[in-house]
């Protein structure tokens, strides 16, 4: 079976709008997936307006249903926000409109009548305006959906994924955070993210979290004492993980891992940027459905030009489509 | 400018030649064995002359194809370090030891010589064994702390320089922290080390690269540069106030941060891998601590990224990379970062030299 995505437009205020036009007017992104947008049809249609391309859809309203011909559904989605939109900036108004149109998505993925949620970016100070009860939407979702084991962001680029132990901290925090069974959580989240993602048996490297690992305990003993064992125990259980190697060369050998276990957010983020800014995917694992992202931002600079890049996007779509798949045949 | 063009007067620069048991001589001769290094600087080699030969000579009989491209140590110049024949004899390929630690120590301490006397501009250093140095009863945490203690300087940094294949343009990014834990760099930073490095970094940009108005990045120190203050309040607290103070002071550079560490990287990424036109990158970037600087230099410049000590009052470059005891002898090592180390030390210098002559003219 197609896989079904709920796909919404992101912050209407930036780029997301643009970049949906631009993937589903694709004839080939229509063929991978049957989608169903949910959007209000006016941000719709200005998405497309400055993207200068067009796709057909048809509106649904009530229950909703692919029936045989599959292709684009719209259900029409404005909820409480308060159009119109301003633009190029972060506002109440559009926070409200991403959480509304967001968790519409995951309720209708929940509930099986689709497959896998796609979003295009978000802006966390409107959120937060809006009264996101989260630090980010990453733990939004968890909540929503009631996980309670190891889950987080983790980034795709190309075929590397990164997945990490320590996330949205203060740097001084970071050491501290370290602990044997987060260190195991973040290898757990990434084994299982790829494997749904179709990677059969990833091989894992795990960072260190000092200069040169801390060379034999000279300057930091976290790789003596806490990364080093929690690889061996994740072995133990059958993962394949191996590490902690330095964390300024592992990323020279992306031949050699599928994913890389990252001990806080810029020793992955300031490897994964610099290979592929344009191109890098946000996943939400550890969740019972898929969820992605573009790794980038609104792009409030470039809004309405018509010239955002559709390259993350695309891979973010092509990964939900993947995920999706297997979700599909474990369940069938 | 481009440096690699300055071409005038050959620079003098001394090569300390680093553990004997490990591939430091390995490197140089392949280093020099490039006609146009030496066209462009005379060099003076500091070690034990007869374990140059002796490698010279296991090297060609390992690896026949290397006689045709490695420089021949009789057209070397040597100076030479005391080395007793006991050890001598004690130097095993592969092995660092008392006798291997000692020989590198003295060698270094010969090239600085050199450079003290103003016989030499630069020192290119081959990799040492710390082990192997304490081992010898020579209690120095590295090289750099040894060349600043009898240069008697206290302020210096270390700054990794690289010139990219693709475009030419040219990476460097200091360090504001270095060897160090990573628990212990949000303590050990402060506006008053800051200050220490940017005045370091502004001197040798202006100094060593002719760059007399730099423009500077300074990284941020936690994800998101702190998400005004929900990630971290060390941006807050003083970060920013720092940059801000040091673009007043410093009229003629134009200074911008924190910006994000992970966003930092992208338009060096540009610049170095030639993806975007014209991108916005900086003469040089500050980064707080060691990976937050290395990840980025490693994934651009792996094999040709160049160390260089900062501060000293002559030029010291180094390879990228340690003895590689395991592939001691086997004459497979890369020489690709030495000879980047002598090539980066020959275009400092260079600018050195004609500085010095340029301002005894407008003050006579």
């Amino acid at each position: 079976m197609k896989p079904r995505l709920a796909v919404v437009l992101g912050d209407p205020a930036g780029i997301g709008p643009e970049l949906v036009a631009k993937l589903l007017a694709k004839p080939e992104n229509r063929e991978k997936a049957d989608i169903l947008l949910i959007a209000d049809r006016d941000e719709v249609e200005e998405g497309m307006r400055i993207a200068g391309q067009r796709f057909s859809y048809e509106v649904v309203s009530g229950e909703i249903s692919f029936g045989s011909g599959g292709g684009i559904l719209l259900e029409d989605f404005t909820g409480s926000a308060k159009r119109p939109f301003q633009r190029a900036t972060s506002t109440e108004s559009c926070g409200r409109y991403c959480l509304e149109t967001l968790e519409r998505a995951v309720d209708l993925t929940r509930a099986g009548v689709t497959d896998g949620v796609l979003f295009t970016p978000l802006n966390k100070n409107s959120m937060h305006q809006a009264g996101l009860p989260h630090e980010d939407e990453s733990q939004w979702f968890a909540a929503m959906l009631g996980v309670t084991g190891p889950h987080g962001e983790l980034n795709a680029l190309d075929n590397l994924w990164t997945s990490r132990v320590t996330s949205h901290v203060a740097l001084k925090d970071v050491s501290g955070l370290i602990t044997e069974e987060r260190v195991i959580a973040g290898i757990e989240l990434a084994h299982k993210t790829l494997v749904t993602a179709g990677v059969a048996r990833p091989r894992i490297g795990v960072c260190g979290l000092n200069p040169h690992n801390g060379e034999n305990g000279s300057f930091g003993r976290e790789e003596i004492d806490v990364i080093g064992p929690a690889v061996e125990e994740a072995r133990s259980r059958g993962l394949p993980a191996s590490g902690p190697f330095p964390a300024d060369t592992i990323f020279l050998r992306v031949k050699d891992f599928d994913a890389i276990v990252t001990m806080y957010h810029d020793q992955g983020q300031i490897a994964m940027k610099l290979m592929g800014f344009s191109r890098g995917v946000t996943v939400h694992g550890g969740l019972p459905i898929p969820i992605a992202t573009p790794a980038h931002g609104t792009a409030f600079d470039i809004y309405g030009q018509g010239k955002a890049n559709l390259g993350a996007t695309q891979a973010a779509f092509d990964i939900v489509v993947a995920q999706s798949r297997s979700r599909n045949r474990i369940a069938a | 400018m481009e440096l690699s063009k300055l071409d005038k007067t050959p620079v003098a620069l001394a090569i300390a030649l680093g553990d004997p048991a490990g591939i430091g001589m390995e490197v140089t001769l392949k280093a020099l064995g490039d006609p146009a290094v030496l066209e462009r600087c005379s060099v003076t080699l500091v070690g034990d002359r007869a374990l140059l030969h002796h490698t010279y000579a296991q090297l060609v009989a390992r690896q026949p194809h290397l006689e045709a491209t490695l420089a021949h140590p009789d057209t070397l110049s040597v100076v030479e370090v005391p080395v007793t024949q006991t050890q001598r004899q004690q130097v095993m390929l592969g092995c660092g030891n008392a006798a291997s630690g000692d020989i590198s120590f003295r060698a270094l301490q010969g090239a600085i010589a050199l450079a003290q006397s103003g016989q030499v501009q630069g020192v290119v250093t081959a990799p040492i064994s710390k082990s192997a140095w304490h081992t010898a009863g020579h209690f120095y945490p590295g090289q750099t702390e040894l060349l600043a203690e009898q240069a008697g300087v206290t302020q210096f940094g270390m700054m990794f320089v690289a010139r990219s294949p693709h475009t030419e343009w040219m990476l460097r990014t200091l360090l504001a922290t270095t060897h160090i834990p990573l628990r212990q760099v949000c303590d050990t930073l402060s506006p008053d080390l800051m200050t220490r490095k940017l005045d370091l970094l502004v001197q040798t940009l202006t100094q060593d690269f002719g760059i007399s108005s730099p423009r500077i990045a300074v990284a941020g120190l936690n994800p998101h540069s702190g998400e005004q203050g929900l990630l971290g309040h060390e941006e807050q607290d003083w970060l920013c106030d720092w940059v801000k103070d040091m673009g007043d002071r410093h009229s003629r550079i134009h200074l911008i941060g924190p910006v994000p560490p992970d966003t930092l990287w992208v338009a060096p990424g540009q610049a170095w891998f030639g993806t975007v036109p014209k991108p916005i990158a900086h003469d040089a970037y500050l980064a707080l601590y060691h990976d937050q600087g290395l990840i980025p230099v490693k994934l651009m410049a792996f094999d040709c990224a160049v160390n260089t000590t900062i501060g000293l009052p002559f030029v010291r470059t180094s390879p990228d990379h340690g003895t590689a005891f395991d592939i001691a002898g086997a004459g497979v090592a890369d020489a690709s970062s030495m000879t980047m180390a002598v090539r980066v030390a020959i275009d400092l210098a260079h600018h050195r030299t004609e500085q010095i002559p340029s301002q005894a003219a407008l003050h006579p």
